[in-house]
């Protein structure tokens, strides 16, 4: 069907584009001769784009921040008895005295039998040696 | 060296670019369809630098999704104008802020090269038909080379550009007759 633009629209048809830049086919044809399959990884198929940058900026730098965080709140290396355990056990050592007096009331004690009591610091470390 | 001798060496290069590889549908869609993706976007993109970039992107991205599934051939062209369009405005949506931030402290455009190739002789009907085409707005600019140069049909290009048939088929005959008018305002017949 002719239309009144005709003339131009065959005007048009003789001009031809531009050419596709070498490199840029070169580029393509390049990358259409590697296999398809895992060539690129996940990461590399979202590292241009603008927001995954942000993204894994954003998650190093709060990495970063928790960690130095942290580091310069954490205790330092504990000693062999802290304060809180110390307390707690001068506080049972009486009854810990009262426990050996009742033990030795009750079973028959030998010449051999001795009571050691190896560390004041726990109460597992009584020792009572027959 | 002259103009012409240039241009001749670099119509040997491409083709012995397009005729080293073996002829496969993308090969043969590359060859076919490369110039006119890259008119597209160059359409649409602010420099060629830019424009190439996308051609690639976009058709490894076509290539990539449908290399192993069963896709026609008739289907890719409409295929690879879609992705070039999307990666444009893709690229857009992520440089709008740097674009605007660029056009406030008044960038001067770049200086494109010509979008056609031409002979000597044709060489001012070239410029001047060039010159209107880059006086219409985009989108029937767009429509424009969608239709002349990618070849495609208006339902293709309504599908390319999310539009209906009938806007899109508005959009070239409107195009059209503001290309006729600058033309006759010019003085070319």
């Amino acid at each position: 069907m002719s239309t009144q633009f005709d003339t131009l629209e065959r005007q048009l048809n003789t001009l031809r584009a531009a050419r596709l830049p070498v490199t840029t086919r070169q580029g393509i044809l390049h990358e259409m001769e590697r296999p398809l399959a895992g060539h690129r990884s996940a990461f590399w198929q979202f590292a241009h784009r603008a927001g995954f940058q942000v993204a894994l900026a954003g998650a190093a730098s709060l990495a970063l921040m928790v960690g130095w965080h942290r580091l310069s709140w954490s205790p330092r290396p504990t000693s062999g008895f802290d304060e809180p355990s110390m307390v707690s056990v001068n506080a049972l050592l009486p009854s810990l005295a009262f426990l050996e007096t009742q033990l030795a009331a009750v079973s028959p004690i030998g010449a051999n039998t001795v009571a050691v009591l190896r560390s004041p610091s726990t109460l597992t470390n009584i020792q009572i040696r027959r | 060296m002259t103009p012409s001798a240039t241009i001749s060496i670099w119509q040997d290069v491409n083709r012995v670019t397009d005729n080293a590889t073996e002829s496969t549908m993308w090969h043969r869609l590359l060859r076919q369809c490369g110039d006119g993706l890259f008119l597209y976007a160059r359409q649409l993109c602010r420099n060629d630098a830019d424009a190439a970039d996308v051609v690639q992107e976009a058709f490894l991205r076509i290539w990539r999704k449908h290399a192993n599934n069963g896709v026609t051939e008739p289907d890719l062209p409409a295929l690879c104008y879609a992705a070039v369009r999307y990666a444009v405005l893709d690229r857009q949506r992520q440089a709008a802020r740097r674009w605007r931030r660029e056009a406030a402290a008044g960038e001067a455009w770049y200086d494109q090269p010509p979008l056609f190739e031409s002979s000597l002789e044709q060489a001012e009907e070239r410029a001047k038909l060039e010159a209107a085409i880059r006086e219409l707005p985009v989108e029937q600019r767009e429509v424009l080379t969608l239709k002349i140069w990618g070849e495609l049909t208006f339902q293709q290009i309504a599908t390319v550009m999310d539009d209906s048939p009938n806007t899109v088929a508005s959009r070239y005959r409107l195009a059209l007759a503001a290309l006729r008018e600058q033309l006759t305002k010019t003085g070319t017949p």
